[in-house]
Parts: C-alpha cells; sequence; structure tokens
C-alpha cells in the first residue's frame, strides 16, 4: 500500500514539468483551462521525461536509479522554470490573452435539460464510475494478467528497474523482437519502482489506470469547447461504458496510452480549426496556440507504440498541413504565422521523434507492429466476417459503431464539409487503410484471430466518441453550425 | 412417440426391453449385426468403423438430441443427420465423447447454434470408431415452446463469462440460447454456444425504427420522431450498459471471491488458476539465486514464470544442471527426486542433492539443493 502512495510524486512530478511546457507553448496566449493544463501536463511531461530519461541514459550514460531519475527531472525543472520565469518577466505586465475553456460556443444548448434526462445520465454516469473504481481496484490489487504486459510493456519496465539502464537485450534472448517498441511505457514503470524502492505490481500497473482517467476527462474538455456540460459528461460517459475501452484503460498495455496522445494532438489541431477567439482582423491569436500544442503532441507520438510512427504520424503530419492550408486560405492565420507554427512542428519532430527514430535505424529495430507484412496482395477470405463480427456483434463496442456509422451517413454535410471533415478524415485513412491491409495481406490473421483489429478501434476510439456525440448534437438538436455561425458573427 | 409436455415437445426413442425404434428403416454399415436386450441395442463395430442411419418423420422441429447410451470404454462417437435441401447421402456429423466403464450415461447434444443444423432433418444416425461396443437405450428429440425459449433467451442474456487473457482483443458481449442445455454450457466451449445477443437489441431498434417510419409517414411528422428513435436507442443502450456493467463487476468480484480473500496456498487467479499463487510462494526462495531451473509440461507458463522470477532469470536446461540450486517443477510427472536427494528426469540426475522446500500443488514442487 506504501508502494502505491509512490504514485503521487511520480505522476505530479512529470505534471509540473509538462505543465510548465504547456505553460511556455501558449506564450502570450492561454488556451488550455486551469484543470486541463495540469492532466495534459501530465500526460506530456511523462512522455516528455521518459524521452529525456532514455536519451540521458543511452547517450549520456545517466544511470535509472533514483539519482539519475533526480537529475533529469531536475535538469527540466529548471531548463523549463528558467524559461517560464524569463516569459513570464517579460509578460508580467499582461494577462495571457486567450479564454480558457469553459465559455463553450454553445452556451445554452441544454439549459432546459429535461429532468428525467438529467436524472438519466446522473445513473449512467454513477454507473460507469462504480465500474470505474471497482476495476481500479482490482487492478491496483491483482498481479498482472495480459500477455503483452508480462512479454513486453511491464517485463522491460522492471529489466530496466533491475539493470538500472536501458537495454534492448533480455538475458534469455540478445535481440527480442519487443524491444523495437518504444521505451516510454516501460520506462514510466521504472520510474515508478525507482521512486517505491522496489516493484510493485499494482503500483506499476496502476499508471495505465491514471492515463485513462487523463483521457476521459479530456475528451470531456474537448466536447466542452463546443457543447454544453451535460452533451460533454454524456461523451465521456459513451468511452468510459464501451467494454473494451475499459479493459484497456485498465490494463497494463500502450494502446489506450498511444490513444491518448493521439487524441490531444488531434483534438488542439480541431480546435484551431474551429476556435475564433481573440480574433484580430480576421486573424486568430488562438489557432497558433492550439498548432504549437498539437505539435509537440503528434511530436511525442512515435516515442508511445510502433503504430505510433508507423500508422498514424503520416496522417496527422498530413493532416496538419492540410490544416495550415486551410487557415491560412481563410485568412485565419497569415502566412508568416503559418511559416513559423510549420517551422515549429518540423523542429518539435526532429527534436523528439528525431532522436528514436534515428535509434531505430542504428540498432536495427522494426518499425512496424513486429508481424513482418506480406505485400503478395489478394483477398483474405474470413477477414470480413471477422470484422464485422468484432465491430457489431460482440460486447466490445455496445451500440457505439452502428450509432457512428450511421450518423456518419445520415449528417455527411456535417461529418465532411465542415470542419469535422479533420476528424472524420483522421478517424477513416487509418481506419479504411487498416481494413484495406487486413483484407488483403498477411495481416489478415490479427483480423481473424481478433488479435489486432480492435487495437486499432482502441487507437481511434476517443476520435470516434467525440465525432459521434458532435454529430449526435447536431442531428437532435440541430444547432451546431447556426450556433458557430453567432459566434462568429460576434453574437 | 411424441410426449406433450408443459415445457417442451418431445419424442422418445426406448431401445430397452428389446425394441427398436425406426424398427426396419434402420440401416447399418460397417457395424455388426444390433443385438436387441432388455438393456438397449448392443452396437458392437469388431472390423471397421460403424454406422447406423434411419429415416426421421417427426411431428416437431428438434433443438437437442439426448442419447442415452454405456460403454466400457472412452469413445468419440458422431451425431449424424441429413439436411432436407442436401443429396441423399451428404450427411453431417457432430462428434460427441462417450466415457467409459459401462454405467449408463446421457448426452445432451445442443444443436441449435449450428447453422448446418435442419431442426425438422429427414434423416438421423449414430457413428462409433473400429471397436466400439455400446448399449444404446434411448435416443430423445426435444423441442421447448416459444414461451421458454424466450425463458432462456432472456436467462442466457445475463450470463456472464470469466475473465479470460483473450478480453484484452474482444469481449464476447451478451451470448443467448434458446434452450437449456445450452444455457447451462453456454460458455463452456469457445466459440460460446450461442448466438450474439446483439442481435435482439438491433432487432428491438429495427421494431422501433420501423414503427416511427411508418407513423411519420402516416402523420407527416418527422422532427420529434428522430429524437423518440435516439431516446429508444439510449434506452437499449442503457441496457446493454447495465448488462456488461454487472459483467465487469463480476470479474471484480470473482478476483475477491477467488484470490484477494483467500490465504496463501488456496488461491485461485482467473485462468491461470493457482499459478500466481504458486509464484507468489516461490518469491522467498528466490532471493539468494541467481537462475531458476524450470522442468514443465508444455504449457504457456514461461513467460509468466520469467516475469515473475526476475531478478532471477529463468532456464530450462536441456541435460543435467548441478550448478542451478532452485527448481521449479510443474506437472512433470518423469521428474522424481531420487534416493540421494537428487532431482531426476526419467530417472537421470539433472541436480545437486537437495530437498524438495514446496508443495506447489499435487504436481508441482520447489527443489532446492543443499549446496551453498
Amino acid at each position: 500500500m506504501i508502494s502505491l502512495i509512490m504514485l503521487i510524486p511520480g505522476v505530479v512530478i512529470p505534471a509540473v514539468v509538462g505543465w510548465l511546457i504547456i505553460d511556455l507553448l501558449e506564450w502570450d496566449t492561454s488556451v488550455i483551462g486551469r484543470y486541463e493544463k495540469w492532466v495534459m501536463g501530465f500526460v506530456f511531461g511523462m512522455t516528455f521525461s521518459m524521452f529525456c530519461v532514455f536519451a540521458g541514459n543511452v547517450w549520456l550514460g545517466i544511470p535509472l536509479t533514483l539519482v539519475g531519475f533526480a537529475m533529469i527531472f531536475a535538469g527540466l525543472l529548471v531548463v523549463l522554470g528558467a524559461a517560464w520565469g524569463i516569459r513570464r518577466g517579460r509578460f508580467m505586465t499582461s494577462v495571457k490573452a486567450g479564454a480558457p475553456p469553459g465559455r463553450p460556443y454553445i452556451a445554452d444548448v441544454m439549459h432546459s435539460t429535461p429532468r428525467p434526462m438529467m436524472i438519466a445520465l446522473a445513473v449512467m454516469g454513477g454507473w460507469v464510475l462504480i465500474r470505474l473504481l471497482a476495476m481500479a481496484g482490482d487492478t491496483a490489487v491483482t498481479p498482472t494478467f495480459f500477455d503483452d504486459a508480462m512479454d513486453n510493456w511491464n517485463l522491460r519496465g522492471k529489466l530496466f528497474f533491475l539493470q538500472e539502464k536501458f537495454s534492448l537485450a533480455f538475458p534469455w534472448d540478445p535481440s527480442p523482437g519487443v524491444s523495437s517498441y518504444p521505451p516510454t511505457v516501460p520506462l514510466s514503470k521504472t520510474w515508478l519502482s525507482t521512486l517505491a524502492g522496489g516493484w510493485h505490481e499494482g503500483l506499476v500497473n496502476m499508471i495505465h489506470v491514471v492515463w485513462f482517467a487523463c483521457l476521459l476527462a479530456l475528451v470531456y474538455w474537448t466536447l466542452r469547447r463546443m457543447l454544453s456540460w451535460e452533451w460533454s459528461a454524456l461523451g465521456t460517459i459513451i468511452l468510459a461504458s464501451l467494454p473494451l475501452e475499459l479493459i484497456h484503460g485498465m490494463s497494463p498495455y500502450a494502446d489506450v496510452f498511444l490513444s491518448l496522445h493521439i487524441f490531444v494532438g488531434v483534438s488542439l489541431l480541431f480546435h484551431a480549426l474551429k476556435d475564433r477567439g481573440h480574433e484580430s482582423q480576421g486573424v486568430s491569436r488562438n489557432a497558433p496556440t492550439y498548432l504549437r500544442l498539437s505539435a509537440f503532441a503528434i511530436a511525442l507520438i512515435p516515442f508511445t507504440k510502433n503504430e505510433g510512427w508507423a500508422l498514424y504520424f503520416p496522417v496527422l503530419a498530413f493532416l496538419y498541413a492540410a490544416t495550415l492550408g486551410w487557415l491560412v486560405y481563410r485568412k485565419t492565420m497569415t502566412v508568416r504565422q503559418v511559416m513559423m507554427t510549420a517551422g515549429f512542428a518540423l523542429l518539435l519532430a526532429v527534436i523528439i521523434a528525431g532522436p528514436w527514430i534515428a535509434f531505430k535505424f542504428a540498432n536495427g529495430l522494426a518499425f512496424g507492429n513486429a508481424k513482418g507484412l506480406d505485400l503478395n496482395f489478394r483477398w483474405q477470405p474470413g477477414v470480413f466476417a471477422s470484422v464485422i463480427v468484432n465491430t457489431f456483434l460482440e460486447g466490445n463496442w455496445g451500440l457505439l459503431m452502428p450509432l457512428f456509422f450511421g450518423l456518419l451517413i445520415a449528417r455527411w454535410r456535417s461529418a465532411f464539409r465542415s470542419p469535422l471533415l479533420l476528424l472524420s478524415a483522421f478517424i477513416l485513412i487509418p481506419y479504411l487503410g487498416q481494413l484495406f491491409l487486413y483484407h488483403f495481406t498477411g495481416l489478415s490473421t490479427e483480423a481473424i484471430l481478433q488479435t489486432g483489429y480492435a487495437r486499432g478501434l482502441i487507437h481511434l476510439m476517443p476520435v470516434i466518441v467525440v465525432l459521434t456525440v458532435l454529430l449526435l448534437h447536431d442531428v437532435i438538436l440541430g444547432r451546431v453550425e447556426s450556433g458557430q455561425r453567432k459566434v462568429e458573427s460576434g453574437q | 412417440m411424441p410426449t406433450a409436455a408443459l415445457a417442451m415437445t418431445e419424442t422418445v426413442w426406448n431401445f430397452l426391453d428389446g425394441q427398436v425404434p425406426g424398427g426396419d428403416s434402420w440401416r447399418y454399415s460397417g457395424i455388426d449385426v444390433p443385438q436387441t436386450t432388455p438393456e438397449g441395442l448392443r452396437v458392437t463395430a469388431s472390423n471397421d468403423d460403424g454406422s447406423m442411419l434411419v429415416d426421421l418423420a417427426l411431428p416437431h422441429p428438434t433443438q437437442v438430441v439426448y442419447i442415452t447410451l454405456a460403454s466400457r470404454t472412452d469413445e468419440t462417437a458422431k451425431f449424424l443427420w441429413h439436411r432436407r435441401a442436401d443429396v441423399p447421402g451428404n450427411l453431417l456429423e457432430l462428434p460427441f465423447t462417450i466415457t467409459g466403464g459401462g454405467t449408463e450415461q446421457t448426452v445432451a447434444l445442443d444443436l441449435d447454434p449450428y447453422p448446418q443444423w435442419d431442426a425438422r432433418t429427414d434423416a438421423i444416425g449414430l457413428s462409433f470408431p473400429q471397436g466400439s461396443d455400446v448399449l444404446l437405450r434411448e435416443i430423445r428429440f426435444s423441442h421447448w415452446n416459444i414461451f421458454d425459449q424466450t425463458m432462456e433467451v432472456a436467462k442466457s442474456f445475463w450470463i456472464f463469462p470469466k475473465f479470460n487473457p483473450y478480453n484484452i482483443n474482444f469481449i464476447w458481449g451478451p451470448v443467448i440460447t434458446f434452450n437449456p442445455v445450452g444455457t447451462e454450457s453456454i460458455f463452456s466451449t469457445l466459440p460460446p454456444r450461442g448466438r450474439s445477443g446483439m442481435w435482439l437489441l438491433y432487432a428491438a431498434l429495427i421494431v422501433v425504427a420501423g414503427g416511427l417510419i411508418a407513423y411519420g409517414i402516416w402523420k407527416g411528422k418527422k422532427q420529434s420522431l428522430v429524437v423518440i428513435f435516439f431516446l429508444a436507442y439510449a434506452a437499449v443502450w442503457i441496457l446493454f450498459d447495465v448488462r456488461m456493467g454487472a459483467e465487469i463487476l463480476s470479474y471484480v468480484k470473482n478476483d475477491y471471491d477467488t484470490y484477494l480473500s483467500k490465504p496463501m496456498g488456496q488461491r485461485i487467479f482467473r485462468t491461470y488458476l493457482s499459478f500466481n499463487d504458486m509464484m507468489d510462494r516461490t518469491a522467498p526462495w528466490l532471493e539468494d539465486v541467481e537462475e531458476l531451473g524450470v522442468l514443465r509440461e508444455t504449457s504457456p507458463i514461461i513467460a509468466m514464470t520469467r516475469y515473475f522470477s526476475l531478478p532471477a532469470t529463468v532456464v530450462e536446461p536441456d541435460g543435467p544442471r548441478p550448478d542451478v540450486k532452485l527448481w521449479l517443477v510443474y506437472h512433470r510427472d518423469d521428474v522424481t527426486v531420487d534416493g540421494e536427494g537428487r532431482l531426476t528426469v526419467g530417472g537421470v540426475p539433472w541436480s545437486a542433492p537437495g530437498r524438495i522446500v514446496e508443495q506447489l500443488d499435487t504436481r508441482a514442487f520447489l527443489f532446492r539443493t543443499t549446496q551453498q
């Protein structure tokens, strides 16, 4: 139990690092809410800190001991703190410009929410909360259960902790395939164990519960920027109630962790498209800020899971570039702003993603999901039926997927001819890409045996839920666009 | 002889006292001449695999076939049937196991989940492997009425499976069956013996949507009907959520009942049974050794043993290793301790002398050499 308490400093210290990063990236325009900044700060801070721990160990020989971790965190806090101090001195006389979230575009949408609906929402939320707490408690006091945790995520963290250094080899296997996966999740467990002074199953697994809680909170705040708190809570409840999502959220796998980074990157990009706050002569001050933050999240993605680099980073880079193009076309940003933002994003990608990718090349590590890809394209029987079963006929996603696809078709104008296109494109490009690979390559076994297909959906699920809620709101109240127009016209 | 019961319609074929329902229409192949006896029809297949087929014209459909028989030896027999749409002679088969020992047993074959099953099949049969000597006593063909089927659907919808390692990739969700045999064994096989309960939810939504569309066309209203549809969708969603939430909580309760609330030595953890308990009891012995020798049956425990044994490294030697001080022997009946206190594999000494320090279960133990 004492070990579990170490979760608090283990989370708070990286959260401070991340808070400073976000505050610096915002620079003079605040777009992230007070509490949201701590939550997002933990996400950014933990991953970026572990990147520094990895780099410090591999290239500077800083050991994975308490002293080593202290050196890294102290270094980060001093450097970021100094930069924050300089920035603060420069803007001391002026309050940061942008408004934190809390004033959604459509402020009055659900003010007349019927009482039975409110009760239903509260009951659903309570029922989900009971499950979350029960599963979190279970995770804290039971041993690791799932294969990949014992073969990869926890195993590597335990080895790093015991050996006090990063290593690609196992004592029984000089070149295990799982070493190609980024070490962020294992190193986070090494960090927690180092703090606790020993390996504790509950402690190292509970960090996943924290990440899942962060994901739920960030989904809420993302929706809150556009919808009332009731609709935002509905989205959060939907995500938490999906059975397979909940199991992943409570398990030491890296898929929810990856989806968290993806979601932050996509949602911030989406806000850059939609947010018209603090315009001056039509030019938004908020958009470049969102874009800087989004660039940071996207730059972290290759350091979360192999699929992050192989599948999602290219799609996000494309959508990022498309968003910049759109914003300059709509004169929401100036060409100079766009050039600066693009340059900054490129710099972040080179600084953060670059070293890990270079390390992988240098050590001959695989870039895919550790399974070879047979490029002899031919129809793979059995895949389609398996996809249908996993998507619609098992308990994985409840009734979400028919609702999602139904809304995508019924509200295609909103989904494909509004800023929601960004979310639709982000979901459909990787999803259809994966379906193609499953249906026409040797990766079909991942779908037929149901070992890989659902993981892909886990990565996309937070974005799917947000898009579904926005379309649902659109179809029921039909006021997303009109509300936007009101705001855009200054009402 | 059809017998109508309150819960089901049933046809019973009784082979006792020299009776042979179906009479001369039975066709035998590879089977010695069957003998009618007071205890049932004796069927032997001395020289070859044998089968017996009979035409069927029951007044009711069949969901479950109960076969009561006895055999001195364990056998894998097959239930055969012919689909009316298929060409004559084209038979489908469902294997089932007969436990030896000569005692009477009833095998219940739930045919509902199989799309290949024809509930009004026009021919059925049995197939036995060579060497079989079986006493067939009764075959029952059962069908439940719509009320009972509905009750079984409702009951099975709320049955939860155990938490499994494959649940990281998918969760069955609600599964429905249409008869008590299916309900009783719903999650005993992979995949489960039933149909996806999601069909029920979709059916409910389609009925609501159809009704609303019809009403909308009749009344000319649209917007409020859309809202009503989504309210219905929410209601069905909540039903699903209550079902799945209860399943998730059942996982937690099971962990408490079988693992957390039990003392060391009696703890069962999900599908790994006593393995985690064994590793906890092994942990103190790992503190002063660098290697743990593992002798195991073919099973997936090695990756788990490696993970939980760290910092000790798991080794699986191909031959004697007197330098390994600690050994985990897991369900290997060929591993014993000889008179000199050494661990032997097939009679060959593999370790230095020592002793069993922990009996982990009836077929697993921890062996520690006495060398320092």
